[in-house]
Parts: C-alpha cells; sequence; structure tokens
C-alpha cells in the first residue's frame, strides 16, 4: 500500500476539520444551559425538552416525514419505469427527449425548478381549476420530480453495468419479458432501487427551495420552519434539532457501513473457499 | 424505427415507457415551456400578471431589454457566475486531495473516512449551512479565535475587535464550498479510486518522481471526475439563494435571489420568466456537456 | 449436404437455408446454408468477427434473420422468440442468476413446462447428478469455482431437454487441465442425452476434439462444413488450410496434367512437385501448393529413392518432448516447417538433427494439396 504523503494528510485533515468543526459546534451547544449560542452557560438537555414539546416543530417533522415516505416511493417507482426503459427497451421514438427530460432537473438550479413548477400550478389552477390551493398535493408533485431523476440515475448506473446475459438466459430459459423483468431484473438491481429510495426520501426531507414556491400557507415542513426561525437568528432549540438529525443520519450511515462490510467480507470469504476447493 | 430488442411492442413497454413520460412531460416540459413563453410577455398589474401583446407576432422583448441593459441584472449574473467559479476551483482545490488521500489509506481507515464524507452528504443541508451561521457571528467563540489569531500576528494599528463574516461575498463563497464539498469529493473518488494503479507503478518503473506520476498519470486520468464534480457544484452555485439569503450581503444580489424577488415581490413575472430563460441558456452548456458526458459513460458501460 | 429429405429427417434436423443479417450497412451473416443432423455434436468455427455468434443468437432467436430461413425439426422459426422456441443455449459468461442458488437456477426454466412439482424436483436433481454436482444444490453462484458454475450452466440448459443446444465458446474461460477433462464430459453428456449440440468457437483445438462436423466460417461466409478429419487432410481452399492447424504454402505453376498426377512447378521451393491429384486443374487462376508439417520425411542420411526430394540446413527447431517442430533453409532461401516425431528414444546427437545438420526431405505425392482460385 502507498504510503500517504504528508501533503495529502495536511490537506484531509484540514478538509475534514472544515467539514465537522461546526457540526461539532452544532452539537456541543445544544446541550448549553444559556440562551446565547456564543457562551458557554453549563451542560442541560433543557432544549432537548422543549424540542418535543414544540408542537409545531412536531407538525413540521410529521408533514415532512408523510411527504418524503410518499414521495419517495412514487419517485422510486417512476425512476426505475425511466430507468429500465432508457437501458434496456432500445431505441424507442422520443428516448432522447425522455433522457433529457430524466437529467435536466438534476442539474437545473433549484430556483428554476420551483418558479417553473409554481407557474405551472398557478395557470392549472386558472385553465382547469386544479389545484384550487396549493398544499401537500402540490409539495408532493413537486418532490416526486424532483426525487425520480436522481433515482433515474442511480437506477441507469446499476443497470448499465449489470451482465445483461442473464436476462437473455432467462428469455432462452421460456420467460415473457416481463417474467423476466419480475423473476430477475427487479431482484437483482434490488439494492439499487432501495438506495434509490433512500435518495429520494433524503432529498425530499432535506429541501428548502423547491418546497418554499410549491406549498402553500400553513403547509410548514421542517426545512421551512427551521429556514424561517434561522433567518431571525440562532437559537439552541435549532441547535437540539440538528443535533438530533447529525445523530440520526449518523446511525444510519454507519449501520449500513457495517452491514455491507460484513456482506462483502462474507461474499469474499465463500469466493475464496470456491476457489480454493477447486474444480 | 426499429423494435425494440426483446421487448413486444405492446403492453408493457409502453407503459414503462409512457407513465414516467407522461410525468416528465407534464411537470418537467410543460413548467419549462411556460417560463419560456412568459418571458416573451409583459408585466401588468392583474392577476394572472401577465399579458401577451395584442398585436402580432404577441411576443414581446421588453424583458429581454432591460434585463441586459440594466446593470443589475448584468451585474447579478456576473456575481453568481463568479462565485460559482471561484466556489468550483476551490471545491477541486481542497476537495482533490481529499478524495485522492481516501484513495491511498488502508481500507479500515478509508471505511471510517469515507462513512465521515457522506455523513455531511446526508445530513440536511440547511441545518449545517446553519451551524456555520452560530461560529460566524460577531461574538462566537470561532470568530474570536480567529480575531485574535489575526490579532497576534498583525500590528496594534491594525487590530480588529472582531472580523466581520457575516453577510459578506466570502462568507458566501466559504458556506458554498462547505455544504457543495461532498459533491465534489465523491465522484472524484469514485474516478479515482477505478483507477489502474499498475499504471502508476508503470511510470515509476519507468523513472518518473511521484508528481509527475500524478501530472502524467493520474490527473489526466481524473479529468471525467473532475467534470462530473466541477459540474455538481457549478450549476447548483449557479442558481443559489439559500445560502446567499442567508449569509451574503444582499444589496449585491445572486441571481437566484433576483429571481425570486422579481417573482414574488414585485409580481414581474415575465421577467422572472426572462432571467430564468437567460440563466438556462448560460447554464445550458455544461448541461450539455454533462449529458453528453453521461450518455457516453452509459454507452460505455453497456457495450 | 447433398441428401433429398424432404421433411425433418435426421440429417436436416436443423435447417438454415441461406440466411443473411445485417446491421444497417454492415453484413454479419452472408447467405449461409447448413444443415445438422439429429443428436450430432456441430461447431462453428471462426475467428472473431466472422459472424458464428450471430448466427448462434439467431438460431437461439435473439436476432431476427434480414433475409433466409430457420428451420429447427421442421418448424419454421421465423418471428418465434426466444422464450417460445424448443432451444437453450448455455452462455459464454455462464449467466447464472446471481440471487438464485443452484437448484433454483436450474429449475428456473421448468417452471413453463406442464410438471408437478415433484416432477421438477426430480428433473432438477437428475441433473445435478449428470454434471455431477449433486451436493451443490443449496449453493449461491458466487459459492462456486469457475468450472462448477460452468456445469450448473450446462444443467440449466439441458434441464428442459430441448431439441437444440446451443454453447458459446464452452471452454473459453477454463485453463488447459479444465478444458480437457471438461471437453470429455461434454461429449458424454451429448452422447448419453442425445441431444443436438451446436459449438460456437474460435478455438480450433474445441471445435475438432469436440464435434462430429465443423462448419468453418469467415467474414459472415461458410467456407467448408465437414468432418474434423476431412477438414484437416482435405480443406476446400486455401484459407481454410491456413486456417487449420499449420501448413506449409507456395505458389505453384501447373506444368502438366498426368493423368491422376499434375506436376507443378513451385519456384520457392526450386523444384517440381509431384501431387496425387483430387479434383480438375484448369490452369488458369492463382495455383498454390501446401503440405502439413507432418507430412513431411526428414532423415540426416540420404535415401535411396525418393519422392518430391529436398534438401535443406536446420535453421532451427522447437522441442516439445513428443515430437519436433524443425525449420528447415532450403536452397532457395524459403523456410519449410517440417513436424517430426520423436519416435525413437535417444539423446540428441544420435536421433535428433540439430542445428545446421544437412538434411533430406520428401513428401508423398498424396499428401500434396493443390488449391487453384480464381484469378
Amino acid at each position: 500500500m502507498r504510503r500517504v504523503s504528508p501533503f495529502l494528510i495536511t490537506m484531509m485533515v484540514l478538509g475534514y476539520a472544515y467539514l465537522y468543526v461546526p457540526i461539532i459546534s452544532l452539537v456541543v451547544f445544544s446541550f448549553n444551559k444559556s440562551r446565547l449560542v456564543t457562551v458557554w452557560g453549563g451542560f442541560s438537555t433543557v432544549w432537548y425538552a422543549r424540542l418535543f414539546e414544540n408542537s409545531q416543530i412536531l407538525d413540521a417533522a410529521w408533514l415532512s416525514l408523510r411527504l418524503a415516505l410518499i414521495s419517495a416511493t412514487v419517485a422510486t417507482i417512476l425512476g426505475t419505469m425511466a430507468g429500465i426503459a432508457l437501458v434496456r427497451l432500445g431505441r424507442f421514438r422520443g428516448r432522447t427527449l425522455l433522457s433529457g427530460l430524466f437529467t435536466t432537473p438534476l442539474v437545473m438550479p433549484e430556483v428554476l425548478t420551483g418558479v417553473s413548477t409554481l407557474m405551472l400550478f398557478l395557470l392549472t389552477a386558472k385553465w382547469i381549476g386544479w389545484p384550487s390551493r396549493r398544499g401537500f398535493s402540490t409539495l408532493l408533485v413537486a418532490h416526486i420530480t424532483f426525487s425520480m431523476t436522481y433515482v433515474t440515475t442511480v437506477i441507469t448506473s446499476r443497470l448499465s453495468s449489470m451482465d445483461a446475459s442473464i436476462e437473455e438466459a432467462a428469455l432462452d430459459l421460456g420467460s415473457a419479458p416481463w417474467q423476466v423483468l419480475r423473476d430477475i431484473t427487479l431482484p437483482v438491481i434490488s439494492p439499487a432501487i432501495l438506495s434509490g429510495w433512500l435518495l429520494a426520501f433524503t432529498i425530499s426531507l432535506d429541501d428548502v427551495v423547491i418546497t418554499s414556491f410549491t406549498n402553500g400557507p400553513g403547509y410548514n415542513t421542517l426545512p421551512m420552519l427551521v429556514w424561517a426561525k434561522v433567518r431571525l437568528g440562532v437559537t439552541p432549540d435549532i441547535n437540539a434539532l440538528g443535533s438530533l438529525i447529525v445523530a440520526v443520519v449518523a446511525a444510519g450511515v454507519t449501520v449500513s457501513s457495517i452491514v455491507i462490510t460484513r456482506a462483502e467480507r462474507r461474499r469474499q470469504r465463500d469466493i475464496a473457499a470456491a476457489l480454493a476447493e477447486g474444480t | 424505427m426499429k423494435p425494440a430488442a426483446w421487448f413486444d411492442r405492446r403492453g408493457w413497454s409502453d407503459v414503462i415507457i409512457g407513465v414516467p413520460y407522461a410525468w416528465a412531460i407534464a411537470f418537467v416540459l410543460v413548467p419549462i415551456g411556460i417560463i419560456a413563453a412568459l418571458s416573451f410577455a409583459e408585466p401588468v398589474m392583474n392577476s394572472p400578471p401577465y399579458m401577451f401583446p395584442k398585436a402580432w407576432p404577441h411576443l414581446s422583448f421588453g424583458s429581454y431589454e432591460r434585463l441586459l441593459s440594466d446593470s443589475v441584472y448584468v451585474r447579478s449574473f456576473g456575481v453568481s457566475l463568479l462565485n460559482a467559479s471561484i466556489a468550483t476551483v476551490l471545491c477541486l482545490l481542497i476537495g482533490y486531495p481529499m478524495a485522492l488521500g481516501l484513495t491511498r489509506v488502508s481500507k479500515a481507515a478509508n471505511r471510517v473516512l469515507l462513512m465521515l464524507i457522506v455523513l455531511p452528504f446526508w445530513t440536511s443541508f440547511l441545518l449545517r449551512v446553519y451551524a456555520w451561521i452560530g461560529l460566524m457571528g460577531n461574538n462566537s467563540w470561532f470568530n474570536r479565535l480567529l480575531t485574535g489569531l489575526y490579532n497576534s500576528i498583525v500590528p496594534q494599528a491594525w487590530h480588529l475587535g472582531s472580523i466581520q463574516i457575516m453577510y459578506t461575498n466570502f462568507a458566501v463563497i466559504f458556506v458554498v464550498v462547505y455544504s457543495y464539498l461532498p459533491f465534489m469529493i465523491l465522484p472524484l473518488y469514485a474516478n479515482l479510486e477505478k483507477l489502474d494503479r499498475t499504471l502508476e507503478e508503470a511510470a515509476m518503473d519507468l523513472g518518473s518522481r511521484p508528481y509527475r506520476v500524478f501530472l502524467d498519470v493520474t490527473l489526466p486520468q481524473s479529468i471525467p471526475g473532475i467534470i462530473a464534480g466541477g459540474l455538481l457544484v457549478f450549476i447548483p452555485t449557479a442558481g443559489e439563494l439559500v445560502i446567499p439569503g442567508l449569509v451574503g450581503n444582499m444589496s449585491d444580489p445572486m441571481i437566484g435571489a433576483v429571481i425570486s424577488e422579481e417573482f414574488g415581490l414585485n409580481h414581474d413575472w415575465p421577467m422572472a420568466a426572462a432571467i430564468s430563460v437567460v440563466l438556462l441558456m448560460v447554464l445550458v452548456v455544461p448541461l450539455m456537456v454533462y449529458t453528453r458526458y453521461q450518455s457516453r459513460a452509459q454507452a460505455g458501460g453497456s457495450a | 449436404m447433398t441428401d433429398s429429405v424432404d421433411t425433418a429427417g435426421n440429417d436436416r434436423f436443423i435447417s438454415v437455408c441461406d440466411v443473411t443479417k445485417r446491421f444497417g450497412d454492415f453484413t454479419a451473416v452472408d447467405g449461409v446454408s447448413l444443415n445438422i443432423g439429429k443428436g450430432e455434436l456441430f461447431a462453428l468455427l471462426g475467428s472473431s468477427g466472422c459472424g458464428k455468434t450471430t448466427l448462434l443468437r439467431m438460431l437461439a432467436g435473439f436476432e431476427q434473420p434480414s433475409s433466409g430461413t430457420i428451420l429447427i425439426d421442421g418448424q419454421d422459426m421465423a418471428g418465434i422468440p426466444p422464450y417460445h422456441r424448443p432451444v437453450n443455449m448455455m452462455f459464454q459468461s455462464y449467466a447464472l442468476f446471481p440471487h438464485m442458488s443452484v437448484a433454483r437456477n436450474i429449475g428456473y426454466g421448468l417452471k413453463h413446462e406442464r410438471m408437478t412439482r415433484a416432477e421438477r424436483d426430480d428433473r432438477v436433481a437428475a441433473m445435478l447428478e449428470l454434471v455431477q454436482l449433486k451436493d451443490y444444490a443449496r449453493r449461491a453462484p458466487h459459492q462456486l469455482s469457475g468450472g462448477q458454475r460452468q456445469r450448473v450452466a450446462l444443467a440449466r440448459a439441458l434441464a428442459k431437454q430441448p431439441k437444440l443446444l446451443l454453447l458459446d465458446e464452452p471452454l473459453g474461460a477454463l485453463d488447459k487441465k479444465l478444458r480437457e477433462q471438461t471437453q470429455f464430459e461434454l461429449a458424454n453428456i451429448q452422447y448419453e442425452t442425445g441431444i443436438t449440440f451446436v459449438v460456437v468457437t474460435h478455438d480450433q483445438e474445441e471445435a475438432m476434439t469436440l464435434a462430429s462436423r465443423i462448419a468453418i466460417m469467415d467474414r459472415g461466409s461458410i467456407r467448408q462444413t465437414d468432418t474434423p478429419r476431412r477438414v484437416y487432410e482435405f480443406p476446400a481452399s486455401r484459407f481454410v488450410a491456413s486456417f487449420i492447424g499449420s501448413v506449409n504454402l507456395f505458389a505453384a505453376e501447373l506444368v502438366r496434367n498426368d493423368g491422376d498426377f499434375a506436376e507443378v512447378a513451385v519456384p520457392e521451393l526450386g523444384t517440381t512437385i509431384r501431387a496425387l491429384r483430387r479434383g480438375a486443374l484448369t490452369g488458369r487462376g492463382r495455383l498454390t501448393c501446401a503440405f502439413r508439417p507432418e507430412k513431411v520425411l526428414m532423415t540426416r542420411a540420404k535415401p535411396d529413392s525418393t519422392v518430391n526430394p529436398m534438401t535443406g540446413v536446420v535453421l532451427d527447431f522447437g522441442y516439445f518432448g513428443k515430437d519436433s517442430l524443425y525449420r528447415i533453409t532450403l536452397p532457395t532461401g524459403t523456410l519449410v516447417r517440417v513436424n517430426a516425431t520423436n519416435d525413437l528414444r535417444g539423446g540428441d546427437d544420435e536421433t535428433l538433427a540439430t542445428w545446421e545438420d544437412e538434411v533430406f526431405l520428401s513428401i508423398d505425392p498424396a499428401a500434396i494439396m493443390l488449391f487453384e482460385d480464381e484469378a
């Protein structure tokens, strides 16, 4: 293994410090008894307690969760369909457009997506009456739309790198195309589908800009709430909220990393055992 | 058109293609079309606040004219693109060594360090920005630390009570780089990690020193990763409005804030639309690079 | 081949009639016709790009011919997708389903047959027995070695007892020792099951040892279809002669026809060669004289009387234990490759010719091959 040069090590230390100093500071000050976020007043968990009493925050969290769950699921279905269409269904008429439409939201600044989607809703409200008010349904539509493009990226990447001959083998053995999809393709890419869902879930949970354009009065998602509060200044209950989120994400990432590493190690052992066995 | 390889034309393939297609047309293509169309309308005090000219060709270029002539808009574009460029370059300068280091450490260290990059990526963006706001305020411990350091280096006459970080363009770039750094590191790492180490060994065997090996072998091969990471930083940054709104100088706004203002505050839909169209066109060049690169990568993968 | 059996008789079990496949303006398969008999082990041999894989895929149903017909057991396969054909394929990459056990892999195709659960299980067990993987039913593909995976792929393709089994480069991924063993196993299995096999390969040795008949393909066309022995000893053209095994080739000119024999002048060899004629020679067009290295008799002592005599000097040789491959320089400067079996046991000096030895060569007229191409 090549030795890592001192330059690289220095850059890495600085880089990780850059990434983590504010997060660590956030967590530390979430336990600050004092209201001020600049002066340490002693250790206390009062802000966490307050968090769970704050119905505004709890409602917003619940809304964000519902939104994320539903939009992630629908986005995964749509995104997987599009991924399969783009990679496996050959050159159909309008393929380039589909590909472009599923790449565009990824590379457009969110403000453009937000403004254009809002204009659509305002105009359709005028022309066909829907949506009469902006609210959960408009948020859902907007979230699904930009999430599904992320899912498609994950799926197309996985499909392209997969050995397509197993699908041909399934056809050869008598399965019609839809059966091949059900028996072979989807099961084999299922880890990618799960990743896609998680990605869509996180993106929806975290979205600020597009939500701000397409939500209605009284539909505060958690990021909207935080944004409003943050504009007024830094407060300790947001510190507590942030620390909680960091903790949850950290737990999730750690657990999945361990699970993946274990599975990978087991796999390597199996392969080595098979080779050692001989023919 | 030649039928797809082994799917029936009827039935399933139509559904699989059709459903996402319909959704994408309705909610991606049509909105963009509406924006494009609205940019040729005129603002009126009405609801909805736009109107197409009565006379043929029913197109008004007024918004575009104002956009291109008014220095406010032009300057805003300039500031946005400049910030985006600086942020991209900084992300590259900081992120590349980190990605490279990740490929060189031991397997165990790599796993942990990679997790530490992925963690901010999955954590709420807003909260991370917020975390820096806390530190950049004039009374924070971080600021006092920096000021102390600054004062210890600098002569008495230049001493400061605190360093003004918040509400400056510097703050915007600083926080942008912070937020988008993982977006640069991850594609770069993915690219570097797949490179064939034996090429570097061959170069060394032929007499090149490490820095030359990097310049001649590693760097050229990492260009796809640089492009991918660069685009993932540049394009969103150009249209950023949350970060500038929270930590930037609002008297010198970036283009995202301008669009939002024209739309929400001034109710000038045609203007907002026109700016959006111009922004889209400016970004379309890197956008096409991205799409073509993606499709080439896909074709290479499935060939 | 030259039969006139109308219906799906035994020799025309698989019938490829003037099949062409074009991709855009590239013609991958050009007017190919083939008849394969029931229960044959047939090989399609050719280097990469010759069209053999495309032909294979057309038999399997993954490509449709641009023109021509394919009949299997008398049934026209036009428009019939792979999942409705009585054909199964063993893929080059094995293509085992990674998320299924060995048993489920093998049993996958049986779901479409009208069999009870018990019958399916019995068939899977029988297949496992056939490929000697009885104890591996529950394993996952990644827990198998390359050779084991291949056997699962074979078992899976045989499970439905198809009319035709296609094998795409079956021995390609195996190492030498395994290859030999597998060759015999494959031939045995084919014999036991009686299923018609068509093997596609670029490896001559594979084709020659496995198949009862070989078709040699080059740039979309079939150059010769014959048994391995006939392809080797009686190649139909210069191309086939140089494609299979090694051969010495020289430009020649017809001097005269002499009853059953022909005399040709071969400037490169510096002499006139007498050959047993096997077909008409017009004297027009490019004539090639050829003979295989092992057909040359080489001695260190001058023989009393010989046919087609030549002398030369040993330039170099490769010693392979069982034989030696010599390169002999003739007075004309031409190199002739000669293969001499080491059928006498002894040390170097006693029995083998060595560098710079003078040697005497002679070739039986029956061993001379003559090819005439159009001008």
